[in-house]
């Protein structure tokens, strides 16, 4: 997944177009550290200390990681665990939306 | 160094461990009142009359008391110290010792004669023993070594399940080595075989909450009537609303349209009449509390985490501890990923 969000971080990065996380590691030491050697840059809600059963998954219903949902530039909920090709679509579809509208 | 011993003995009394003496006083008997006085419960070797001149420090060449060994489960010598090494360095020793006894004893092969409860608990140890060591392994070299070396695979404690099973057949105890089975295997016969079982002798089980969630992907028919036959006949509300839930989950697993609407409905069915009713999963998971609960989640992902609804706002602390909103990103297109690095 790593190279696929850092892609799409790089493509987007002077457009209308954000990548949030909700990570869901309970050792946060040792998941910076990771971040570091991944080249993570983008920002994430953390889950707590509970990990993966955490209140932000909990109250998602997340049940399989990583689950994707793409949320348009009104909040609206568009897409939801598309990947690979179809992702990229909905991404691409969704900001050009947005720049029409701006 | 009695007070010490004693101290020994105490803290590994259930464990594989064992302080031996070897005595080498002359009079026997007043040896024995003052081993009752002093509290010496552990049992000595008797070097003899000739006392430190006996035939056992003899042939173990002992030059100066006391001298102390430590041996490992095996019997082979770990340690040899003239005078004490110190209690922190016997302490050490010891421990490290007993806990690879205790790994080796996990790890000894099982006797055929092993009940359905002692197999199941053996498979937890292993598997608690397993995740610990997981959670702590650094690089990817390392998970792929231990999975290979300490992962607990199901396949092999099927078989001396089946013997077990077959020793108490119709008792709860085999009702929980085939609902084990049908939670753990990957073989579908086993799986089948063990539904079937199940099905003909324990559908009255209170063991049964568990092994439903486990059945919401299973796409087999045996599977669908298994749930349905909880669901209706289960004397146990944990596991009638256990098998409700999974029966839901199976609809909404399907993605039609109608099959969403029914999933819907019977999952405000189990909303409505299972509120107060504890989750199987409820000690394991911490997210699972009862299963009212568990339902109620599935009808807010129907009901809002959908296509065209507004996504719930989200206020929570990032990574660094600073405090921001989903909200905060309105006006941009928001891929929002739930993502974990384990």
């Amino acid at each position: 997944m790593y190279p696929h969000e850092r892609s799409l971080v790089k493509t987007y990065k002077d457009r209308p177009f954000a990548l949030i996380g909700v990570n869901s590691d309970d050792d946060l030491v040792k998941l910076k550290k990771r971040m570091k050697e991944e080249n993570i840059t983008w920002r994430s809600f953390w889950n707590g200390k509970k990990g993966p059963d955490g209140p932000i998954a909990t109250a998602w219903n997340v049940k399989g990681w990583p689950t994707i949902y793409v949320i348009d530039a009104k909040g609206i909920i568009r897409y939801k665990n598309v990947r690979g090709e179809r992702l990229e679509k909905a991404i691409e579809t969704l900001v050009k939306e947005a720049e029409a509208a701006q | 160094m009695f007070p010490h011993e004693r101290s020994l003995v105490k803290q590994y009394k259930d464990k594989p461990f064992a302080i031996v003496g070897v005595n080498t006083d002359k009079d026997r008997d007043s040896l024995s009142k003052k081993n009752a006085k002093a509290g010496i419960t552990w049992r000595s070797f008797w070097n003899g009359e000739k006392g430190t001149g006996g035939p056992i420090s003899q042939s173990w060449n002992i030059s100066g008391y006391p001298t102390m060994f430590l041996l490992d489960h095996n019997g082979v010598i770990l340690n040899r110290w003239l005078g004490s090494p110190g209690n922190d360095v016997l302490d050490a020793a010891i421990e490290k010792a007993v806990k690879a006894a205790e790994q080796d004893q996990a790890r000894a092969p099982r006797s055929k004669q092993a009940s359905v409860d002692d197999i199941i608990a053996q498979y937890d140890f292993e598997m608690k023993r397993f995740s610990e060591a997981y959670g702590k392994a650094k690089t990817d070299d390392e998970k792929a070594k231990l999975f290979k070396e300490a992962y607990p695979e199901p396949a092999t404690y099927v078989d001396d399940l089946w013997a077990g099973i077959r020793r108490v057949e119709g008792t709860e105890e085999a009702a929980r080595g085939l609902a084990w089975i049908l939670s753990n295997s990957r073989d579908a016969e086993d799986k089948a075989k063990a539904m079937d079982m199940l099905m003909a002798k324990h559908s009255d089980s209170p063991s049964l909450g568990k092994v439903c969630s486990m059945l919401v992907w299973d796409r087999s028919e045996a599977a669908a009537k298994f749930l349905d036959t909880l669901a209706t006949s289960s004397p146990h509300r944990e596991v009638k609303g256990a098998a409700l839930l999974a029966k839901a989950a199976r609809m909404k697993r399907d993605h039609t349209e109608t099959a969403t609407k029914e999933a819907l409905a019977l999952f405000k069915a189990v909303a409505r009449d299972y509120a107060d009713v504890p989750h199987p999963w409820a000690k394991e998971i911490a997210s699972c509390t009862t299963i009212g609960a568990a339902a109620e989640r599935e009808i807010f992902e129907l009901e809002n985490l959908v296509v065209g609804k507004p996504a719930p706002d989200i206020a929570a602390k990032d990574l660094d501890g600073v405090a921001f909103k989903l909200s905060d990103y309105r006006g941009k297109v928001v891929m929002l990923d739930f993502w974990g690095d384990w």
